[in-house]
């Protein structure tokens, strides 16, 4: 048995496809100013963030259910508790650190672009970056591919920091 | 009766190698990219054996690895990967267009295609968008090297068969 041309055609066409694909998405790549925090679907925090400075936030299973919480240097890492550790810091995104049993969103790279997300598969969280309100440009146009207004975004924020503890 | 020993054969080889690749600490900090080393035996007994025998020593494999190594989950995620890869391996088998290569490449691709389908349903967002480039050239990559493997592996075992046929004819 010898590889045959089509094999050559299909690699070679494979990795075109591969490369085009991330040609397309780079270019429709635009800073991100909201970090967004679900878990299992369901929304649990739509936080805007700052292009300086660092904020950190504990994700974990608080009296049953999921719940963000802001904290600082020295983080209380829940000991039996589920957790995700998530720094956000000069307009790039993290996960610090997590319980998870394969690390991969802890190795994850950081993200800063509308779209791109960290997703944590063994406890079910995902971080999403948005463009939000008060982005210049593309902003507009951006939410609504997104199917949210600036309202929905204002009034989701609001309500998610209810809960987040300064 | 020796047919059933060699799918248990392949069977336990496959395992083996599940085995392997559950101790590489190989992540690409993109959930579904994996090397796939399992998959060598499924498409080498594609080849040596008919599609039901590769499907069935496939669905086994990912089941008993699936409990041994990982949860219902990893079985989950393992089987959508697996469903889809298998099906575009017998189709592009089919075509005859491709070798070994070729085949292994189709099935590479397509396993990480489905397991990044099934976070997208599991996790429910539709963000994953930045990993496609990514899925589709590990998949690419893994897949040339592991079909080029079972394509200088089939001598050896055409040769091992048929040396076992004429003993069975004395």
């Amino acid at each position: 048995m010898k590889i045959r041309k089509a094999d050559i055609v299909l690699i070679v066409v494979c990795m075109l496809t591969a490369v085009l694909v991330f040609a397309v998405l780079l270019m429709h790549r635009h800073e991100g100013n909201v970090v967004r925090i679900s878990s299992d679907g369901e929304v649990l925090a739509e936080i805007a963030f700052e292009v300086t400075g660092t904020q950190r936030y504990l994700i974990w299973r608080k009296d049953g259910s999921m719940t963000v919480e802001s904290c600082g240097e020295d983080s209380p890492v829940p000991e039996q508790e589920a957790y995700n550790l998530l720094s956000v810091s000069d307009g790039v995104v993290r996960m610090e650190a997590a319980d998870c049993r394969d690390q991969i969103c802890v190795r994850h790279r950081a993200v800063s672009a509308a779209g791109e997300s960290i997703i944590c598969l063994p406890h079910k969280l995902v971080i999403e970056i948005m463009i939000g309100a008060g982005y210049e440009g593309l902003a507009d146009e951006e939410r609504m591919d997104n199917g949210i207004t600036a309202d929905d975004l204002q009034e989701s924020t609001d309500e998610a920091l209810d809960g987040v503890v300064e | 009766m020796k047919k059933t020993a060699e799918m248990g054969l392949f069977l336990a080889l496959a395992l083996i190698l599940s085995y392997v690749e559950s101790l590489l600490p190989l992540s690409f900090g993109i959930p579904g990219i994996k090397l796939g080393l399992p998959n060598l035996i499924v498409v080498l007994l594609l080849y040596q054996g008919d599609a039901r025998q590769a499907g069935l020593v496939n669905f086994l494999r990912i089941m008993l690895s699936g409990f041994l190594f990982s949860n219902l989950y990893g079985i989950l995620y393992a089987l959508a990967g697996a469903v889809l890869s298998f099906m575009a391996m017998l189709l592009g088998k089919r075509t005859g267009w491709f070798s070994i290569v070729g085949v292994s490449v189709l099935g590479g691709v397509l396993h990480n295609i489905g397991q990044i389908l099934v976070a997208m349903v599991v996790v429910e967002t539709f963000y994953v968008g930045y990993y496609i480039p990514f899925l589709i050239a590990a998949g690419t990559v893994t897949g040339a090297v592991l079909g080029i493997v079972a394509m200088e592996l089939v001598p050896y075992l055409r040769k091992v068969s048929l040396e076992r046929g004429s003993e069975d004819t004395r």
